[in-house]
């Protein structure tokens, strides 16, 4: 019984990791049908930059972290404005921008290759203690951490794009491009502050990952697959959706591992999205179109 | 007109590509005795490739500074493995048909396992330190002479028991075909002991990060002792299980002594023992002593048991070259003329089957220190 | 020589994966992540059939054809008649699963050890070892492939998917089966990149999950990209160049821990560029430009 509970408590530690990169990568592809795959290469790339200035160059914890913000949102702005809206204003297709995002990916993952090396880096200087306890549930003080600052996260942009002029925009643009255009919606500034906002949502989860279990540069690629995973199941355009998602697909990765071994985790996240896709593409908070 | 333009302009681009990829492999006319070498320089078992290296070359430095083998200089052709045996293979056959060396020296099951077939079908000896059980078998031109897991197991199954005197052992080791073949022989050799084996788990190597619903599982079946190995996932396996609450004895190889275990595993890895091909860096034997300080001058650290395994494969091999001749068919026989060679990695005989029987002894981690913590029996 | 032998051969290989992926994405306008994982489940067929039963390498063959068909039959039925960007999606899952599949069902597979030792063909009693004889060998397989595709394409089916790439929905409305065409190329594509990976396996003799990822779907969508899409000489002009630019650096002995993260940078890069300034590649004649620049 008490395996059961500490899978359970993982699997909700792993939904809260990917819940504001899953966010993130919702509002850019809701609004702009643009799939950002570079998204989880943004979240990887602060992850090693935070590394960088935390470890070698043994900046302060805050600083690294207010420098790290930084460069994100800047990555993020700086992909579209540099590859994404050029093409668009050619007339390009969707194809043509998930092309030149595998093509930033690829350029991205190999620069961290490249400066760190391939091999898995630990960002923690702390010292190994024992995690909490809560009833024979162990859960260290990184994992408590990661779920209070994703449901902050969450929750910060569920309430603006609920109580904003912006996020009203947000949601025009989202169910209707077109209309919102029409209406007034400048669908630029709209761009900017989705790939804004949905850049610095990473931050965060990146930074307490690396403390708690380390990186490497595979994992950018991996993330952005979980985040397109959570979106696509949990609704496109539906926030909450994707958090659910997210939860649901942490909780069932791990719980899996009870009655399959360990290796099956991916497959079975890639199952439900396959069973979902096939059987109810709008997700689960989706209607149909 | 412009397509056409196009066509042309992209056959001679290629035609550029080809002439500059064949421009490489003109023959150098300078007579050079080269052997090859497929290591991990990159990848999560890069420690081994660095170290390894650093052996190789220069056992290479001392032959040549001797004079060469028969005057003429020795060589080695480095190849990067990447841990990967889809890499080595390609590395294997480049080394096979444009540099077209006697023998192969490498490490990690993975990769010998690839390589080997290609040497076998190309008559090229291919000399791992891999530590799958009978990795050489069946194949005429593999050699191996390091421990294997056939020394290990055993030697940690008896301190264990007699020791330790613990009887529930949990085992958590990355997905390989060593791995299947160490819990065999874990699975036959432990109960026969009186102990228990109360859970295994594996993991992937390459892709996971967060070891913690496996080891929530070996948590559950609450072992007085945990196995673990791998590669760079070892430090953090050890790390996470020690914030996890499980508070059994820590045990594993050699892969323990990599330099980032102490730096990633730091307080949780202290205590722990590991099974170690006998070589202790600080005995007093002469051979190990002038070795060491060889070493030392020219790498400023002090030499752990594979670089002195390399350094011994390559001495082997020039001897090879020197008494029999520079081909895969006379390299092989000559090593299986070897008998008790004082290798620095121990004395060495061949068997029949290409492979060695070496010793192991118990370390253990002190102080954030490797100590000798008991010889073999 | 053996070893340009060695750089046509791999060349060849990949003209029929870059190919067969070209007639459905370039010319059907079917985007697709799981190329690699066709061309992982041909390798696999055919290498488990001769390794552990001893099948003749043609029946080998045949039969991985068929798995892969009725795989992506399985597939394709139910993920063909959703949007693009669901199918991309349902295709990226699909090659996640199978590498999965590959790198977890060790008893069948090996897992990450993989296969070792896979026998060269036999064909009409002899076996296709040298590096030369292999050439040949893999060189009329593509050079069938190639015409195959082009009367494919050129044939009153491939107008039909051509019209299915540029509008979908005229295409229905003029009463064509769309669900069934594209269901059909995805099934021949999927069957074509089998074969070619059954021609790597039985060529490099050890394969593994690695040779099948996401990664290499990607690499195979660059070939075709930068060759040019919905032109076969294109395929063929990209798998050349993408093959041959690597081993050219070769001569700039960079080291290894530096060769491998440069020469993927200038993948990414080359991709950008060309969908930027040459978005129809070397040779091609179709953007998937809205105003087909």
């Amino acid at each position: 019984m008490e395996i059961l509970i500490q899978l359970i408590a993982n699997g909700f530690v792993a939904g809260w990791i990917y819940a504001p990169v899953a966010i993130g990568f919702g509002l850019i592809y809701s609004t702009t049908r643009d799939f950002h795959f570079a998204h989880g290469l943004v979240y990887i790339s602060a992850a090693y930059l935070f590394y960088a200035l935390y470890v070698p160059a043994n900046l302060s914890f805050l600083l690294s972290f207010v420098i790290t913000s930084v460069a994100a949102v800047v990555l993020g702005l700086g992909i579209d404005y540099v590859i994404y809206r050029p093409l668009k204003k050619q007339g390009a297709t969707p194809f043509i921008i998930l092309l030149s995002s595998i093509g930033v990916i690829i350029f991205l993952e190999n620069l961290i290759l490249l400066a760190f090396g391939p091999e898995r880096m630990a960002l923690s200087k702390a010292d190994i203690t024992e995690g909490y306890q809560f009833g024979g549930v162990y859960m260290t003080k990184m994992q408590l951490l990661i779920v209070a600052f994703s449901i902050l996260l969450c929750l910060a942009a569920w309430l603006l794009i609920k109580y904003t002029k912006t996020g009203r925009a947000i949601r025009a643009m989202s169910n209707d491009p077109e209309m919102a255009q029409i209406i007034g919606v400048s669908t630029n500034m709209i761009r900017a502050v989705v790939f804004s906002a949905g850049s610095a949502l990473v931050v965060v989860p990146a930074v307490l990952v690396g403390l708690d279990t380390g990186i490497s540069p595979q994992m950018g690629m991996t993330m952005t697959v979980m985040a397109a995973v959570a979106v696509f199941v949990g609704g496109v355009g539906h926030l909450i959706g994707a958090v659910f998602a997210s939860l649901m697909i942490g909780m069932i990765q791990n719980l899996g591992v009870f009655y399959v071994e360990a290796k099956w985790q991916d497959l079975i996240a890639f199952g439900i999205l396959l069973a979902f896709i096939i059987f109810r593409p709008m997700g689960l908070l989706g209607h149909r179109a | 007109m412009f397509g056409k333009t196009m066509r042309l302009a992209s056959i001679l681009v290629c035609a550029f590509f080809i002439a500059a990829a064949v421009y490489d492999l003109d023959a150098s006319a300078q007579q050079v005795y080269k052997l090859g070498a497929v290591l991990p320089f990159t990848g999560s078992a890069s420690f081994f490739g660095k170290n390894t290296r650093q052996g190789s070359d220069m056992a290479v430095g001392e032959v040549n500074a001797a004079g060469g083998i028969n005057g003429v200089k020795l060589e080695v052709v480095y190849e990067d493995s990447k841990t990967e045996p889809k890499e080595a293979v390609t590395a294997m056959n480049k080394l096979v048909s444009i540099d077209k060396v006697p023998a192969v020296m490498t490490i990690l099951t993975g990769v010998s396992r690839a390589i080997i077939p290609i040497g076998e079908k190309s008559k090229v000896v291919v000399m791992t330190s891999a530590m799958l059980p009978g990795i050489t078998e069946g194949y005429k031109y593999a050699f191996r002479n390091a421990t294997s897991y056939d020394n290990h197991v055993p030697a940690m199954v008896d301190f264990i028991t007699a020791d330790l005197k613990m009887k529930r052992l949990a085992i958590m080791m990355a997905q390989s075909e060593w791995a299947d073949r160490a819990l065999a022989l874990y699975k036959s050799l432990f109960p026969k002991k009186g102990g228990e084996i109360v859970s295994v788990e594996t993991f992937q190597e390459e892709a996971e990060t967060d070891f913690r619903t496996q080891l929530t599982k070996i948590k559950a079946s609450k072992p007085e002792a945990l196995f673990v190995e791998g590669f760079k996932a070892v430090p953090v396996i050890i790390k996470q299980a020690t914030e996890m609450g499980i508070k059994a004895q820590v045990l594993g190889s050699h892969t323990l002594e990599s330099p980032d275990v102490l730096k990633i595993a730091k307080t949780a890895v202290e205590g722990a023992y590991y099974t170690k091909t006998a070589f202790d860096p600080n005995s007093p034997d002469k051979i190990m002593q002038d070795y060491q300080k060889k070493y030392k001058e020219r790498y400023g650290e002090t030499s752990e048991v594979y670089a002195a395994t390399h350094y011994d494969q390559v001495k082997l091999l020039a001897l090879a070259i020197k008494n029999k001749g520079y081909s895969g068919d006379a390299v092989r026989e000559y090593l299986l003329t070897v008998k008790d060679f004082p290798g620095v990695s121990g004395v060495t005989t061949f068997l029949p089957n290409g492979d060695v029987n070496k010793i192991v002894d118990i370390w253990t981690i002190k102080d954030g220190k490797y100590n000798l913590y008991r010889l073999a029996k | 020589m053996d070893y340009i032998f060695h750089l046509l051969i791999i060349i060849n290989i990949y003209i029929i994966a870059a190919i067969s992926l070209n007639m459905l994405i370039g010319f059907s306008g079917i985007l697709s992540l799981s190329h690699a994982a066709f061309f992982g489940i041909g390798a696999y067929v055919s290498a488990l059939l001769v390794l552990k039963i001893g099948t003749p390498y043609l029946l080998a063959v045949a039969t991985a054809i068929v798995a892969t068909a009725l795989i992506a039959y399985f597939i394709g039925k139910p993920t063909l008649r959703l949007k693009g960007d669901y199918f991309l999606l349902a295709s990226l899952g699909f090659q996640i699963v199978m590498f999965r599949v590959f790198s977890n069902w060790y008893s069948l597979t090996r897992g990450p050890a993989g296969l070792i030792d896979i026998p060269r063909p036999s064909l009409l009693g002899s076996t296709v070892s040298s590096q030369f004889s292999y050439f040949v060998f893999s060189l009329i397989v593509a050079v069938i492939s190639l015409i195959f595709a082009h009367f494919l394409m050129d044939s009153p089916f491939g107008r039909v998917l051509k019209a299915i790439r540029e509008d979908e929905i005229a295409a229905q409305s003029l009463g064509k089966d769309v669900a069934r065409f594209k269901i059909l190329i995805f099934i021949v594509t999927g069957s074509m990149v089998s074969v070619s990976g059954s021609l790597y396996a039985h060529y490099i003799t050890y394969i593994n999950p690695y040779s099948f990822t996401l990664g290499e779907s990607i690499f195979m969508l660059s070939l075709i990209i930068i060759g040019g899409m919905g032109t076969l000489t294109g395929s063929a002009v990209g798998v050349i160049f993408l093959t041959l630019m690597p081993e050219s650096l070769r001569f700039l002995q960079l080291p290894s821990t530096v060769a491998g993260p440069m020469r993927q940078m200038i993948y990414g890069v080359l991709l950008i560029v060309f969908v930027k300034f040459r978005p129809q590649g070397l040779i091609g004649e179709y953007s998937f430009f809205r105003t087909n620049r």
